[in-house]
This record gives structure tokens, C-alpha cells and sequence, in this order.
């Protein structure tokens, strides 16, 4: 969802009619998008990912106008006859070219350009990895265009440069270069426009300094080369759409590779939709007239038939491929807020899952013990989920922790309970704590290699002895689960030697309670007695 | 029995007397030790002076209303957990059924499932976690029907990305899982859990939240009954009014964000909805309309207990969790 900010009066000037903020706002709020601030020269928008039309200044002011009910002009593409030569290109196989004539470009407009090629780049382009852009004067343009694969040792004058450089100097010493270079650095052939004089573009990095646009530029070159075929296209059809709307003539070009096409491919999208389907899905019934209106506010055109209708997708729309997104459309312009909600006649049974409801009765106890219940993350790091406890273990790591309090799930409850208690020393005392949460194990025998465990633990951190006290808990607990259960004392590294009890249930362990190893409570800076117990509450796989 | 009762102690035989406290049937006890309390001021009333009848006998001090407090902590449950259980017993009075899924999840179920295409931006390291290893998704017809989806839709899809094993992103992932499971209509589910992602923690993010999520699968539901659902569901935010507006979601169309209207702080964005594509529901064998419904959870409990960083919902500060 990108966030673009456009200059207000080019905007209301392309639109065609002045709007107050507010108007503004709400016909964009309509539109899916969000308005986020409004200034005096500057409304800046959040966009959703569907409607890259949108994500250009003219493609943004053609949907409002077109919404308001205002005609939009329609776009057309003529026949250069120019002739494209494509060569293989392995690492950007797809091109797509066009020429606009006429271009008057003033200072904010050169501005405005460069400001939406970016914004392609970064969107569709995906930081120019499936797509970039080049503009060029048409006019300096001489002979012969080739597409073509060359050596890294071809030179040519990048644009912003006096001297001649070599590609891999390109790549090895400017800005663009630097930052794009990655994405074909390891192919044996690099991309690159030329013409008569030698090279004049080289996709993904720079345009030359011979066909750079200027204030004097009035026919322009478009080069759009990617990894994505639907990408390349939809940035080409962009791009006509916003010389088109600047009211430009635009004029295709032949490419002529293995096989010849021709480009932009500017074609509109015709959706067949059942009237009845049309009711069905939306609730609400509507004339052809009230179709026809709503679908024009959406930019389409329509051919209205007995049973169903056509609607005619403009060609920049790439969001537009069935059914479905006809009728969105539809309600759209009919208005969200202009539905009446209604509630169907369907009974279920509501239910709350047994693992919850057990957790909740194991909740209540707690409270009922004098226990203040904790939420902490599940991810949590190797330093307090084992070192500080003094135990060994493994646990599901984080390929891309962006913490490094935050790189692994834990597989323990207590060590949580412990970070817990140490973040609090400057607290009154006594403190009585416990989670109900879920724990994470490796389990290769899963469907997705893990094992989620419900489980409660508590802790008293407080002076005086609280083991009896914990066995009770423990008691009480098995009550509620419903299980019969026996203990035996054990060893345990994070326990007190002679103070740990593992607790077990039909020849299976379900946790253990005890005190507190005081290396353990020096490791968090806890100065004072812990007792603790962790017991199982449910076991779940997918 | 009927003598000791009534305190006729002297006229019982003594090798009687012996048996039933033997039987503990009686017990003896002497309350000479409290004679010498006759007539002093005690601070303590204790169970001996009420039994024997001492009490009447001795001055009970008086206590000041100044006294201090002792410190005691009552014990309670988390505010948040009590926010999302009113939400559940809400939803389970709406006739929604809770359901449950893995935190370690298949990006298939993650994503795939979901009509993402394998280069969506939203699945990227900046918001998946990634764990090493690979899934295995048991429902192989499922997986083939979505591979065709994607190819076909798409022209591409990545089945390598589609096996990763993540930390779920989105808990429509555990809706996802409920459609593989539908036999029966209509179906309404919900889940309220945990989803993960790699945010830098800030007020606004933390690595992980709840999530609020769930589904209606029927015969003949439309928009309108997605509206309805919405404005039902929104009256868990107590707000006056509700408002909805066009939005995106790559798995949902049309989409829709719900507004409620509360109070001083006029308009809240309280969750996003929309139905199913039909490229999310058909390698389900699913022919019926899907509604699904998220509820901002957080912002929800954020509102309820006044606080504007998400970091107190999971807090480690002991002093606000007794206070609040």
C-alpha cells in the first residue's frame, strides 16, 4: 500500500473542477484509497496495491473525475511505424516501447515525470527488479533501434556524465550503478537500447547523457524492459495513460524479436455479467440506466443486452479480470454506506473450544491463589530461555529476527515468568505471578515440523517457604484437568537440589514445581526466594 | 450427650466420659488460661474467648480508621484476556463457533491458500518470519487445485515458497484451514489469537498481537448480509454509528473497513471484511459465498483501557498490571 503525495492545484486542474478538502477527501475515501493529510498545495494519500493507475498524478485524477461524473478524454494509440529490433535478452527478456508527441515540458511537469517513474520503479517495478523505465528524447534518436545484449566493455556516456564509460565503470562508479547493479551483474550479456551512434540506454541503471530530456523536448522515447511480462505491460499502459491524460498523442511501435508485436498493448477488457447475478451477489436490484451510470463513474464503458451485460474495462486497469471485480466496481459507486445491512436468518451454535474453557477455569483458580495473571510474547531468546535457567535445549529459531531479545519460541514457560519477575525487583514483594500460554517445540513428525503445547505456569517470589503451597496448587490444578497424578522428586539444573518434583499422569510427565536454584535467581538479578511449578494443559496439532 | 450439651458435665460417669472422647465424639478442652483476662483490654478476639464465653469478660480495643493498610496484591486476571473473552462470549452469542491453528505454519495455508501471488510484497522477510525447513501439506488435492489457481491467474507460482515453514502472519490463515474442513453449511467460525511479524517494537508495533478472525459460509449471502454481519459485529466497540468504505485485500472482494463512531474520539477503524475470491474458495470445492471478518482486536482493548502503546497488552511492568 503505497503512500503518495500530489500536488493539490495539478490535481484539482486535471480533474477539471475546483473541490473544497473535504469533497476531495471524501471522493477519495470512496475510492478505497485514504486520504492522510491535506495541505494548501499537497494531499498526500494512502493507495491500495490494486490500483497502480492510480499510483501516477493523471491516473489518480481520472478516476475522481471520471467518479464526479465528468467526461474523461478517450485515449488513443496511433501507428509510428518505427521498428523496434529485439535481440535475446536473458537476464530482461521483456520490452515494451512507445512514443509520445507533442510534449510540452515545463519545469513542474519534467518534475512530475521523473517523480511518478520512480514510483513505477519502486511499485510495480519493485525497485526496478521486474520493471524499469526510460525516457528519452525521441529526437535525438538516429537510424535503427536495436534491443540487445552486449559486452560489459561497451561504453557509452551514462546520463549526468562528460566522459565515455565502459558498463562495468557504470555500475562500478555511479550513484544508479551502484544501487541497481545487483540485478544483472552475474548475466554474461547486460541490456541496452542503440541506435546509429551507440548506446542510449541501458536498463535497469542509467539513460545517456546524448538523448536526455529537457525543457526543449518534444517527442519522447519510452523504453520499459523487466522480468515480468504482465509488469511491463501494465508500467507501459500506465505511462500512456498519464501522456494521455496531459493530452499528448501517443504512437505505437513495432517490436520485432522471434516473433513481431506490437506495443503498447492497450487493450480494453470486456466482462460478461448476468443481471440476476448482479442482484444475487449484491442484494440490491438496479436499472439499466442506474448500471450504466455506476459503471461510467468507474471509467468503464457498457453495452447493456436483455439477461446481462458487458462492462469494458479500461485498459489501464489490471485489477479488472472477472466477474467479481465488475461487481465490487458496481458497489463501489453505488456507495458502501448506501447499502442497507442486513442479517440472514442462518442459527449456529456458538462455541468456545475446550482447551479454552479449561484454560479459563485454570485462570480463575490462580486468581483465586492470589495470583496476578501475565501476557509475554511466545519468541523469546537463547539467553533467558537456557542459558540463565542453566539448561540445554532446542528450540524453533528465526531465520530473520529483527531483536535479538525476539529469535526463537519458547519452548518453557518459566523462563518467561523469571524475565518477568526480574524486570520487576523494585516492586513490593510478595509477588505472585502465572501465564497460560502456548509453547512451541520442533516435532519432525508434524506436518509443519512443530508441536504447540498449552500450558500454565506460576511463580511466588517472595521470603518464606512456599513448597507445601505449590503442591496444593498443583493438586487443584489436576482437578481441573481431570487427571489423577503422582510425583516424584527429581533433579532439575534451574531447581534447587532436593526441591524439584516432577509431576506425572498415566506414566506421562505434564510439568514439575519446586524452588528456585539461587545461581538461577542471581543470573536475573532476583534477590529473593522463587518458587514455581509449569504443568500441561493441552497438546494441539494442525 | 444430652447432659454435656447442656453443660451438666458433673452428673456424666467418668469411664463414660473417657469412651466418647476415645470415640471423638467429645472433646476436652480447659479454658483456664483465659481467666486471667477477665476484666483487661485485649486487641486480638480470638476463637477460645468466643466459644467459652470469656468474651463478655474482657474490653475489646478500639481501632483508628487511620491505620495503614497492610500491602496486600490482590490476584487477577490479565485486562486484556478479560477483553478478549468478553469478545468470544460476544461472538459466541452472535453463533460463532471458536476454532484454532498453528503458530508454526506452511506459507501454503499462510499465504498461497490465500490467492497471494509468490512475489507478493506482504510476503517478504520484512513481514513473515522465516523458520528453516520445509511443511508437508496432507491435503493434496487442495494444494494441486491452488497450484493450477495461481498458474493460471498468475502465470507463475513458486512452489518451493509455497513449502516454507513461517510463524503465521495472519490468523486468515487459520480461517483458510476451515474451509479445507467444511462438510456441512452453514458454517460461522471465529478465532482470536496470535500472529507474529517482524516489526521494529515501537507504540504502534510489537512482534506479536491478536488477531480477531472469522467466517460465514452459506447458500445465498450477499453483501449486504457482510454488511449486517459487520454492523453486528462492530457493537462490541459500544459505538453510536457504523460506516464502511472500500478497501483492498488481496484475498477478498469487494473489501470493506468498518468505522465505528465513539464519542469524543469520533471515527475508529474497527476491522476489515470482505468475500472470499472465488480464486481462494474453488480449490476448496467451495461453490457458495465466504464472508470474512476481522476484528481490530488490539485497537479494541487499547480503546477499552485507555492506552495508547500496544506494548502494555503483553506488559512486563508488574506495578501497572496491579494497578490497572
Amino acid at each position: 500500500m503505497p503512500t503518495i503525495t500530489f500536488d493539490k492545484k495539478r490535481l484539482v486542474k486535471l480533474i477539471g473542477r475546483s473541490l473544497k478538502d473535504r469533497e476531495l477527501e471524501e471522493i477519495i475515501n470512496s475510492l478505497k484509497s485514504n486520504v492522510e493529510e491535506i495541505s494548501e498545495n499537497e494531499i498526500k494519500v494512502e493507495l491500495t496495491a490494486d490500483r497502480s493507475d492510480m499510483f501516477v498524478l493523471e491516473g489518480f485524477a481520472r478516476s475522481l473525475r471520471n467518479f464526479i461524473g465528468l467526461n474523461s478524454p478517450e485515449i488513443k494509440i496511433y501507428d509510428s511505424k518505427i521498428l523496434v529490433r529485439q535481440e535475446e535478452v536473458p537476464v530482461r527478456p521483456y520490452i515494451a516501447c512507445a512514443i509520445v508527441k507533442n510534449v510540452e515540458l515545463e519545469d513542474e511537469v519534467i518534475k512530475g515525470l521523473m517523480n511518478s517513474q520512480e514510483i513505477l520503479h519502486e511499485t510495480i517495478g519493485r525497485g526496478r527488479r521486474k520493471v524499469a523505465i526510460g525516457l528519452h528524447d525521441f529526437d535525438k534518436i538516429e537510424g535503427e533501434i536495436w534491443y540487445k545484449g552486449v559486452s560489459r566493455n561497451e561504453r557509452f556516456i551514462p546520463l549526468g556524465e562528460s566522459e565515455e564509460m565502459s558498463l562495468i565503470d557504470v555500475l562500478a562508479k555511479t550513484e544508479k550503478g551502484k544501487k541497481y547493479g545487483g540485478l544483472i551483474i552475474n548475466a554474461n550479456k547486460w541490456p541496452v537500447f542503440v541506435d546509429d551512434k551507440g548506446i542510449f540506454s541501458f536498463p535497469p541503471i542509467l539513460n545517456s547523457e546524448r538523448t536526455k530530456i529537457t525543457e526543449n523536448t518534444k517527442n519522447i522515447f519510452i523504453d520499459v524492459t523487466g522480468t515480468d511480462k504482465n509488469a511491463v505491460k501494465q508500467a507501459m499502459n500506465i505511462l500512456v495513460l498519464m501522456f494521455g491524460e496531459m493530452g499528448c498523442k501517443i504512437e505505437g511501435v513495432r517490436i520485432k524479436g522471434r516473433k513481431e508485436i506490437f506495443t503498447p498493448d492497450w487493450i480494453e477488457v470486456p466482462i460478461e455479467i448476468g443481471k440476476k447475478k448482479i442482484e444475487k451477489f449484491l442484494g440490491e436490484r438496479f436499472s439499466d440506466e442506474e448500471l450504466k451510470n455506476l459503471l461510467k463513474k468507474m471509467g468503464y464503458k457498457i453495452i447493456l443486452e436483455k439477461e446481462k451485460i458487458v462492462a469494458i474495462a479500461p485498459p489501464y486497469r489490471f485489477d479488472v479480470f472477472s466477474e467479481i471485480d465488475v461487481l465490487e466496481d458496481i458497489a463501489i459507486a453505488y456507495g458502501y454506506n448506501s447499502f442497507v445491512p442486513e442479517l440472514p436468518n442462518v442459527f449456529t451454535k456458538g462455541e468456545l473450544l475446550e482447551i479454552e474453557k479449561i484454560s479459563d477455569e485454570i485462570r480463575e483458580l490462580l486468581v483465586g491463589f492470589s495470583f496476578q495473571e501475565i501476557v509475554r510474547p511466545t519468541l523469546t531468546n537463547e539467553e533467558v530461555q537456557f542459558k540463565k535457567m542453566m539448561v540445554e535445549g532446542e528450540a524453533i529459531k528465526i531465520k530473520n529476527p529483527v531483536s535479538e531479545l525476539y529469535t526463537q519460541t519458547r519452548i518453557w514457560l518459566l523462563p518467561t515468568l523469571m524475565d518477568f519477575l526480574s524486570k520487576n525487583t523494585k516492586e513490593p514483594y510478595p509477588q505472585r505471578i502465572f501465564e497460560i500460554g502456548n509453547v512451541v517445540l520442533p516435532d519432525k513428525k508434524s506436518e509443519n515440523r512443530a508441536k504447540e503445547i498449552r500450558k500454565v505456569a506460576a511463580a511466588i517470589a517472595a521470603n518464606g517457604s512456599f513448597f507445601a503451597e505449590m503442591k496444593r496448587i498443583v493438586l487443584e490444578i489436576a482437578k481441573r484437568l481431570k487427571v489423577n497424578i503422582e510425583f516424584k522428586d527429581d533433579k532439575h539444573a534451574s531447581f534447587i537440589e532436593g526441591r524439584f518434583v516432577r509431576i506425572y499422569s498415566a506414566g506421562e510427565e505434564i510439568g514439575f514445581f519446586g524452588e528456585i536454584n539461587p545461581q538461577v535467581l542471581e543470573n536475573f538479578k532476583v534477590y529473593i526466594p522463587v518458587a514455581a511449578l509449569e504443568m500441561k494443559i493441552s497438546e494441539s496439532n494442525p | 450427650m444430652k447432659k454435656i450439651k447442656e453443660g451438666r458435665i458433673e452428673e456424666v460417669d467418668n469411664e463414660v466420659l473417657k469412651i466418647l472422647i476415645q470415640r471423638k465424639l467429645v472433646e476436652k478442652v480447659s479454658y483456664s488460661h483465659l481467666e486471667e483476662l477477665k476484666g483487661k483490654e485485649i486487641t486480638v478476639l480470638s476463637s477460645d474467648l468466643i466459644k467459652s464465653g470469656y468474651w463478655r469478660e474482657v474490653k475489646i480495643k478500639k481501632y483508628s480508621a487511620d491505620i495503614p493498610p497492610n500491602e496486600i496484591f490482590p490476584g487477577k486476571i490479565h485486562p486484556y484476556i478479560k477483553i478478549i473473552k468478553e469478545v468470544k462470549e460476544f461472538l459466541i452469542g452472535l453463533g460463532f463457533k471458536e476454532v484454532k491453528g498453528p503458530f508454526v505454519e506452511i506459507n501454503f495455508w499462510n499465504c498461497d491458500a490465500l490467492f497471494m501471488p509468490s512475489d507478493h510484497p506482504a510476503r517478504e522477510i520484512h513481514d513473515i518470519f522465516f523458520i528453516d525447513g520445509e511443511g508437508e501439506v496432507k491435503e493434496k488435492e487442495i494444494w494441486k487445485n491452488v497450484k493450477k489457481m495461481h498458474e493460471k491467474k498468475w502465470g507463475y507460482w513458486d512452489e518451493d515458497l509455497a513449502k516454507k515453514l513461517i510463524l503465521r502472519s495472519q490468523c486468515t490463515a487459520v480461517s483458510v484451514r476451515c474451509l479445507a474442513k467444511i462438510r456441512k453449511l452453514p458454517v460461522k467460525i471465529f478465532t482470536i489469537d496470535r500472529v507474529f511479524r517482524p516489526d521494529v517494537v515501537d507504540a504502534k508495533h510489537f512482534i506479536e498481537f491478536e488477531q480477531c478472525e472469522g467466517i460465514v459460509a452459506d447458500e445465498n449471502l450477499n453483501f449486504k448480509h457482510l454488511l449486517g454481519y459487520l454492523k453486528e459485529i462492530a457493537k462490541v466497540f459500544g459505538g453510536e454509528e457504523v460506516k464502511f468504505k472500500p478497501s483492498y485485500f488481496p484475498f477478498t472482494e469487494p473489501s470493506v473497513e468498518m468505522y465505528v463512531k465513539i464519542g469524543d474520539l469520533g471515527w475508529v477503524e474497527a476491522g476489515g471484511a470482505g468475500i472470499f475470491r472465488e480464486e481462494v474458495t474453488k480449490p476448496f470445492n467451495i461453490n457458495v459465498p465466504v464472508l470474512a471478518w476481522g476484528l481490530g482486536i488490539g485497537r479494541l482493548a487499547m480503546l477499552k483501557l485507555g492506552i495508547e502503546d500496544i506494548r502494555y497488552l503483553y506488559s512486563i511492568d508488574l506495578k501497572w498490571l496491579r494497578e490497572v
